[in-house]
């Protein structure tokens, strides 16, 4: 019936992966997108350039959720270094989904809230 | 309702009849007889205006000083100097807080705006205060988005209130004929957002005795790229000018420049010819099929949307009765973001506008993050308020799990 709310963006909308707070993070950013007033809360434990806990809570459309949902779970047990590599692309690439302009925010909050929380990571 | 059908005067409906267009308070669609002059201005006389001596030029110009006298008849303003072509009503409001707000206003005096005020007419005022560190009143409305005016608000610091004629997410008619009353009894000065009202209902500035008012001329059927900023005449002639270069001067010279008179004292540089033509045709597009005619159609399918939208469990901001309201209506759909919820009308070429239409303020005082809004013009119709509402029932139906699992 829809486009963009296909059976894999709603399941990750509905049963967000890694939701929640992970407790003493050496990680974390709280992300906001004025433009519609969501926000996501993201913190994690990153060891030896591993990120080995990742966790997250929003309020958001079901496009941001589920980004973010995704994206969590494709980078969780990956190095740093992986997910400086990636770019928005791939990003996007992920959701298997075309993104309108004015959704493409939406679909990238979760990512830029990770790049904040690591670029100020404690060591 | 077949009374009044103007869809095939509106080539867009024509082209694309699958939009269900329900964003006019954001853009209306154009007439084509806007298209028209539009068109003929760039096809017959597209030379500059107020100075070349061939034949051209002098048709542009009159065609110009024209369309200026067709909008203050439509407005009923005394006199076409008393309109100013801008960009539209954000420079409209710009120009009375730089231009009159900076020379006039000191630290002792207060400026009255409303919290349901488009950014528009909220951040210049905000921003002014601040930097002359003088008080920014704030008026609050009661739960049915209704203005909490009263009479006291306005003390003999008030210097100006700056209100929304209608507010352009709770559709709310703000009683601004008592407010100008009310106002001037105390010495201050009002200037009127018109944005939402213009081209929806009939506007006259002289009974209003309003000092200021400012619309948009692409939300009453003309183009993008002007507005206008009424003024009663003493005012303009007492403010400075706002933007400095060609067209506006009587005489430069290397010590000093003299300005010219009301209205070009305030249009600098070449002023957007073809959009005040567009303009001025649009005004007679609407005076032809009649003010009276539009809003008692655009009420009446107000009437016709309100009971549905809420029966569908939505919450309607604003006032209930459509008699207290402009052509729009917005609301919050409960476990439904406003976004998705757009997102999925769009999929069905049902037009509308999710988020926080520029008003903050509001949506904080509210206490929700977005809503989502329907607007009307001339060319809408029950059909379009009908797939909207089927629309919405299978977003609901879509995320109804959200219910659930939240």
């Amino acid at each position: 019936m829809t486009e963009i709310y296909d059976d894999g963006i709603l399941d990750h909308y509905q049963n967000p992966r890694h939701w929640g707070v992970i407790s003493r993070p050496t990680f974390s950013h709280v992300g906001y997108n004025p433009l519609c007033g969501d926000t996501i809360r993201i913190t994690g434990i990153k060891k030896k350039g591993i990120i080995e806990k990742v966790a997250f809570t929003a309020q958001g459309c079901a496009i941001s959720i589920s980004a973010a949902s995704i994206l969590l779970e494709r980078i969780y047990n990956q190095k740093q270094t992986f997910v400086q590599r990636m770019d928005a692309q791939d990003v996007l690439g992920l959701l298997e989904v075309h993104l309108s302009p004015m959704r493409v925010q939406c679909g990238l909050l979760a990512w830029d809230t990770l790049r904040e929380a690591l670029n100020h990571a404690k060591k | 309702m077949s009374r009044f059908d103007v869809r095939s005067h509106f080539p867009l409906l024509v082209k694309r009849p699958e939009i269900a267009y329900l964003d006019s308070a954001a853009t209306t669609l154009k007439p084509h007889t806007v298209i028209r002059a539009i068109n003929e201005y760039l096809t017959c006389y597209s030379a500059s205006v107020h100075r070349g001596l061939y034949t051209i030029a002098q048709e542009a110009t009159e065609h110009y000083e024209k369309a200026r006298q067709k909008i203050a008849q439509f407005i009923k303003a005394d006199d076409p100097s008393e309109i100013i072509f801008t960009k539209g009503t954000t420079e409209s409001i710009n120009l009375v807080a730089y231009a009159w707000g900076r020379v006039t206003l000191t630290r002792a005096d207060e400026l009255v705006v409303t919290v349901m005020e488009h950014h528009s007419n909220f951040v210049p005022w905000q921003t002014l205060a601040k930097e002359l560190g003088i008080t920014l009143k704030v008026v609050d409305i009661d739960e049915e988005g209704r203005l909490f005016w009263s009479k006291d608000i306005v003390t003999k610091k008030t210097k100006l209130v700056a209100i929304a004629h209608i507010s352009n997410v709770l559709g709310t008619i703000n009683p601004i004929e008592r407010i100008i009353a009310d106002a001037h009894e105390k010495g201050a000065l009002v200037l009127v957002d018109g944005a939402q009202a213009v081209g929806h209902m009939r506007v006259d500035v002289s009974k209003l005795d309003v000092d200021f008012y400012a619309f948009s001329g692409h939300k009453m059927y003309g183009p993008t790229g002007v507005g206008v900023l009424y003024g009663k005449r003493q005012h303009l002639d007492a403010i400075p000018p706002f933007l400095f270069g060609g067209s506006m001067i009587r005489e430069v010279s290397l010590d000093a420049t003299t300005f010219a008179e009301t209205p070009r004292k305030f249009e600098a540089g070449t002023p957007p010819i073809l959009e005040a033509i567009g303009l001025g045709t649009a005004c007679e597009y609407l005076q032809k099929i009649d003010l009276e005619a539009v809003r008692e159609h655009e009420r009446a399918l107000l009437e016709y949307a309100l009971p549905l939208l809420v029966k569908l469990g939505l919450q309607v901001v604003g006032p209930d009765n459509a008699h207290e309201r402009g052509a729009l209506v917005a609301w919050d759909t409960p476990n439904v973001h406003s976004h998705d919820l757009a997102q999925i009308l769009a999929e069905q070429g049902i037009a509308v506008r999710a988020g926080h239409h520029c008003a903050m303020p509001l949506h904080a005082r509210l206490g929700i993050v977005g809503t989502t809004r329907a607007s009307f013009g001339v060319y809408s119709t029950r059909r379009d308020i009908r797939r909207l509402i089927e629309a919405i029932k299978q977003a609901q139906q879509l995320f109804s799990f959200v219910k659930e699992t939240v």
